[in-house]
């Protein structure tokens, strides 16, 4: 009993991201400057809490709260936050459930650090990870290839194009070039959660091919307008040769009444 | 033809009128010519860009946005508006500084000088009144600024505490209504109160000094409008309300002066200038060159002022 009394007193129970980051030190500076910290997602809100014994063997109990991020657990533990990606995942062909022990992907972090959470560069993932088993030449790994060098044009297109309608003209019309950024954003928000499940061709065809035409569509229609604005020029300088005739008429008709009176 | 010309001639008396711009151009003609023209641009312009602008705050960004970049010859239109405004607002101070420099505002012309000055004032209104309709940054902080100098009568500018449909109805109101009615007035009266004082004897003919004076506006104006039409600023809001909002440059002595002055004495300057400006007539000849000497260091310090907050 008394044994038992002095468990519980020794136990400490960890409530907070700061105090997790007292022993765990390298993940916490991974952590510290990622998309999660600055989204103030912390240990907590990811593994949940768990008391911890600091004089025993073993520090963490492993209450039933508590979720360490191993195999398909991170795609659950992910899941709570990321359900479409993760549902993505689900479809593609690494899925396991449960994981083979030797199996090359073991879950989202697989292609994703998880406590340094940044944005996901996908060259990076294309050379670390889907290289590793997807061998040169081989279908798989030319249509991720063609994938990821699409979205990165895509990227630079839709970049170029909201850059190109914040320098508004006036009387040159914006508004279906907004709405086609908008509608490729949308797809190319979805190509984001569905590339998950690895189906490049699909991908390109429904979703990132149609983004970059209607991208560049508007860019170019925009381009196009801008140079219709040299007609001004031509225009006003015919309303100022009409003016000028004008004035001569009017001169012309004042000398006259003058030599007249 | 000469059927429809003698019934015309017959019924509206356009032979006599056009006999009647032979006859020599009195003082003041050429000027009513550009002011007048300016004036019709501004309601004509203006009465086609209110068939489209929405006063309310949900609405009034958007619809300027529609005409400037979705409308056709919208961004003309909106130009040959803004532009025009700057145009009266020059020719007036010119008009102005002239008046005093000949001193032709002494007996008899005071009231024409009055109602220049009136419609200079009622033209600055305009101006700023103008300015806070599409409600970008600068309009909406041009209104709290407007209700800031109104003092008690500040929330009788907003119709309440902060701004609303109500605000935006009192400055359309002003804008379209009240202060065109004003200057339609004035630009009268002051037109048929020189006849009967002229600065000068007349000179030329009625017909080149209107005729030209107009054509030669006209050409700056349309000129000023495609070459260089105005933008609108990014869109304003009760919680973002920036530093960088200014007024229009003629009223940015105002605004850098009330970085330093508090509104109060900021109300008693500008009430200051228009008295000086409306007693000028009744200050003895020398007594009033002196103000003149010092009101053109004055509008040199507003000069510099206005530059300063650029």
């Amino acid at each position: 009993m008394t044994a038992l009394l002095l468990l519980v007193l020794v136990q400490e129970a960890v409530p907070s991201s700061s105090r997790c980051m007292e022993c765990h030190e390298e993940a916490a500076s991974d952590w510290k400057g990622s998309a999660h910290a600055g989204s103030r997602i912390g240990c907590v809100e990811c593994h949940g809490t768990d008391r911890v014994n600091p004089r025993g063997k073993t520090q963490h109990l492993r209450d039933a709260t508590f979720l360490a991020g191993t195999k398909n657990a991170n795609v659950k533990l992910c899941a709570a936050c990321h359900k479409p990606e993760s549902e993505a995942f689900r479809k593609s062909g690494h899925w396991e459930d449960p994981p083979k022990a030797k199996a090359p992907l073991q879950g989202c972090n697989s292609c994703h650090a998880f406590h340094s959470t940044a944005a996901a560069r996908r060259e990076a993932i294309l050379r670390e990870s889907c290289h590793k088993c997807h061998k040169e030449g081989s279908e798989e790994r030319k249509q991720g290839e063609a994938y990821v060098s699409l979205m990165n044009e895509l990227d630079d297109a839709r970049a170029r194009l909201a850059e190109r309608l914040r320098r508004k003209t006036p009387g040159v019309s914006w508004f279906e070039e907004a709405a086609a950024l908008e509608e490729a954003d949308g797809l190319w928000k979805q190509a984001r959660v569905e590339q998950h499940a690895c189906r490049y061709a699909e991908l390109e065809s429904k979703r990132v091919r149609p983004a970059a035409e209607r991208v560049s569509a508007a860019y170019n229609m925009l381009n196009t307008r801008e140079q219709g604005l040299g007609n001004r020029i031509w225009a006003l300088l015919g309303f100022l040769a009409l003016l000028a005739a004008n004035a001569a008429l009017v001169w012309r008709r004042g000398q006259r009444w003058r030599q007249g009176s | 033809m000469g059927t429809l010309r003698e019934w015309w001639d017959d019924r509206a008396g356009f032979g006599a009128w056009w006999q009647s711009l032979r006859n020599p151009a009195p003082s003041g003609a050429a000027l009513a010519a550009v002011i007048g023209l300016l004036l019709l641009n501004q309601a004509v312009t203006g009465a086609c860009l209110a068939a489209y602008y929405k006063p309310t705050v949900e609405g009034a960004y958007a619809s300027v946005e529609l005409i400037l970049y979705g409308l056709r010859f919208g961004w003309l239109l909106r130009s040959l508006h803004l532009w025009g405004q700057h145009l009266l607002v020059i020719v007036l101070l010119f008009a102005a500084l002239r008046t005093i420099a000949l001193g032709t505002y002494r007996k008899p012309r005071e009231l024409t000088w009055w109602a220049l000055v009136a419609l200079l004032f009622a033209v600055l209104g305009s101006g700023q009144t103008g300015q806070v309709l599409p409600l970008d940054e600068d309009g909406w902080n041009g209104a709290l600024v407007a209700a800031g100098m109104g003092g008690g009568l500040g929330r009788l500018v907003l119709g309440g505490d902060a701004m609303s449909d109500l605000t935006m109805g009192r400055f359309y109101a002003a804008h379209l209504f009240f202060l065109p009615g004003l200057w339609a007035l004035l630009f009268a009266a002051r037109h048929a109160i020189e006849k009967r004082h002229p600065e000068r004897p007349p000179r030329g003919t009625l017909l080149e000094a209107t005729a030209l004076a107009a054509l030669a506006t006209l050409a700056a104006l349309s000129a000023l409008a495609v070459l260089f039409p105005p933008g609108l600023g990014p869109k304003g809001s009760a919680v973002a309300v920036t530093a960088a909002a200014k007024p229009h440059w003629y009223l940015l002595p105002v605004y850098q002066g009330l970085k330093f002055l508090d509104t109060t004495t900021m109300r008693i300057s500008l009430g200051a200038i228009a008295a000086f400006l409306a007693a000028l007539p009744a200050l003895p000849r020398k007594p009033a060159l002196f103000g003149s000497a010092a009101l053109a260091g004055l509008l040199g310090a507003l000069g510099v002022m206005g530059a300063m907050a650029k």
